[in-house]
């Protein structure tokens, strides 16, 4: 099969490549594939994962301001101290809570996305009952609009953000605001 | 006649751009270090949590959307991800490797769509490009547990073949594809006032806050200006740069390393966790003279030599005396 393959490939060229005839036609199939549809994503700048023009940071930005939604979660201790979700351990250490995490940075209060909310406290409050390693008690969850004005140099603990509630979740039941 | 001439040389170099015979070797190895990694980084991964995003947040990938393919529940998810992760080892140690390869190709396509089409990022999208060429790539024929299954002598080299070659070019090329378009977006969205504006300073401070970067380093990095425009320049230099890597050894010394030192600065400062993508790159990894070095090491040292089985020590000898490169 081999050796058929080697006059295949040498008709026309000047040396043998030993690969069959059909496996020639897949490796072209496949690089055409390739090679067409990240043209075709780059020339018409759209996502056609997983191809696409991959456009992250690509323009430029002048403003030192930055309002993205930020999830907190409120412990359920005398004071409902209010610290952010991804600096609990359960959602900082598990790469698929953290990038779940930013799903739920919406600007949004729908029904749907509170339920959602309120089944990722349950499941967490199931997780801290499996191990107290998971993170501390929690009284519900807060959804809120932040807003910064950026300083080089100046870290979270000096940045305080302006914030307004989106949503807050309370645990067993929810309520939007 | 001249035409003829320039057309029959365009296909020579076509063909030997992707088909030049190759040793089965290589490939394999990168077959066994690419599910390998894979395998230990996706192995503590929970596919399952994507069942609980807020489902105004479902936005179908194509491949979804054309084949109208649904987000499955969270247990079927976990099962999947299971049987995922079951064929990226089978792959890597080559057991049942056509059924491994093309499972975790099929399987990873479909679990890396979920997470994709809840929450679009760029992280991942190459390889699901590697998985689609390693599923038709003839990998397996070295080093791998099917061969000596079936008990064939597994250490004879097969014949040199361009099977070998192709699928490393192209997944070479898939592996650049996401820096070097990165940069031509760049460049069509910004120009070079990307390099010379305070673009990256105001990056690397919103990122601080949005994201997760692993050094909190950013917010020093941005108070100065000139340091941000340098890192800028050497970014987009690199990245619109890195095709030269194809074609000339001494740039991909420069290039690869470069961007592999790109990827992880993203992760360090900025956040998006690359880590997929920088796998993707043990395809540039010099695995003939990583083995010929291993193999002259063992020879040298009649100790070494000596713990290795009988049946395999044949396969110590040079490589020349094996088989001759065809010409």
């Amino acid at each position: 099969m081999i050796d058929a393959a080697i006059v295949q490939s040498q008709q026309g060229t000047s040396r043998a490549w030993y690969v069959t005839r059909w496996r020639m036609i897949l490796a072209h199939a496949v690089i055409l594939f390739v090679f067409s549809g990240q043209a075709f994503s780059v020339l018409f700048d759209v996502e056609l994962w997983p191809f696409s023009p991959y456009p992250m940071y690509s323009t430029v930005r002048t403003s030192y301001s930055l309002e993205h939604p930020t999830l907190y979660a409120v412990v359920d201790d005398a004071a409902g101290t209010e610290i952010l979700l991804r600096d609990i351990a359960y959602f900082a250490d598990d790469r698929a809570q953290s990038q779940l995490l930013l799903t739920f940075e919406q600007p949004t209060a729908d029904p749907e996305f509170q339920r959602a909310l309120a089944k990722l406290l349950a499941r967490y409050d199931a997780e801290r009952g499996a191990s107290a390693e998971v993170g501390p008690p929690l009284r519900g969850l807060r959804l809120y609009e932040s807003s910064w004005q950026l300083v080089p140099g100046e870290s979270e603990s000096e940045a305080t953000p302006q914030r307004q509630l989106i949503v807050e979740v309370s645990g067993g039941n929810h309520h939007g605001e | 006649m001249a035409s003829e001439r320039i057309r029959h040389n365009l296909k020579d170099r076509w063909l030997e751009f992707w088909f030049a015979p190759a040793a089965a070797r290589p490939l394999a190895l990168c077959r066994i270090a690419f599910y390998g990694l894979l395998f230990v980084y996706y192995l503590t991964y929970d596919f399952g949590v994507w069942a609980l995003a807020p489902a105004d947040s479902w936005a179908p990938t194509p491949p979804f959307l054309i084949f109208d393919v649904p987000r499955a529940s969270h247990e079927l998810l976990v099962l999947l991800q299971f049987a995922w992760k079951a064929a990226l080892l089978c792959a890597c140690l080559g057991l049942a490797t056509r059924a491994a390869t093309a499972a975790s190709f099929g399987l990873g396509l479909y679990l890396i769509g979920v997470m994709r089409s809840v929450s679009m990022n760029h992280t991942d999208a190459a390889l699901i490009l590697v998985l689609g060429i390693m599923a038709v790539a003839r990998c397996s024929d070295a080093c791998a547990l099917d061969r000596w299954l079936i008990g064939r002598t597994r250490l004879q080299a097969s014949r040199p073949s361009g099977d070998y070659r192709w699928p490393v070019q192209l997944i070479q090329i898939a592996t650049i594809l996401p820096l070097f378009v990165a940069g031509i977006s760049k460049l069509r969205h910004a120009g070079l006032e990307w390099v010379f504006s305070d673009t990256l300073a105001i990056v690397l401070l919103q990122n601080h806050f949005r994201t997760d970067p692993l050094l909190p380093w950013g917010v020093e990095l941005a108070r100065y200006g000139w340091l941000c425009q340098l890192l800028a320049a050497g970014a987009l230099i690199t990245e619109l740069a890195l095709p030269l890597a194809l074609v000339s050894v001494r740039a991909r010394l420069l290039l690869i390393p470069g961007a592999l030192g790109l990827l992880l600065g993203f992760r360090l400062f900025l956040g998006p966790n690359f880590a997929p993508l920088m796998i993707c790159y043990v395809f540039w990894l010099p695995w003939r003279q990583i083995t010929d070095t291993l193999m002259h090491q063992i020879r040298t040292r009649p100790g070494l030599a000596a713990l290795c089985p009988a049946h395999l020590r044949p396969a110590l000898a040079p490589a020349q005396s094996r088989h001759t490169r065809p010409r």
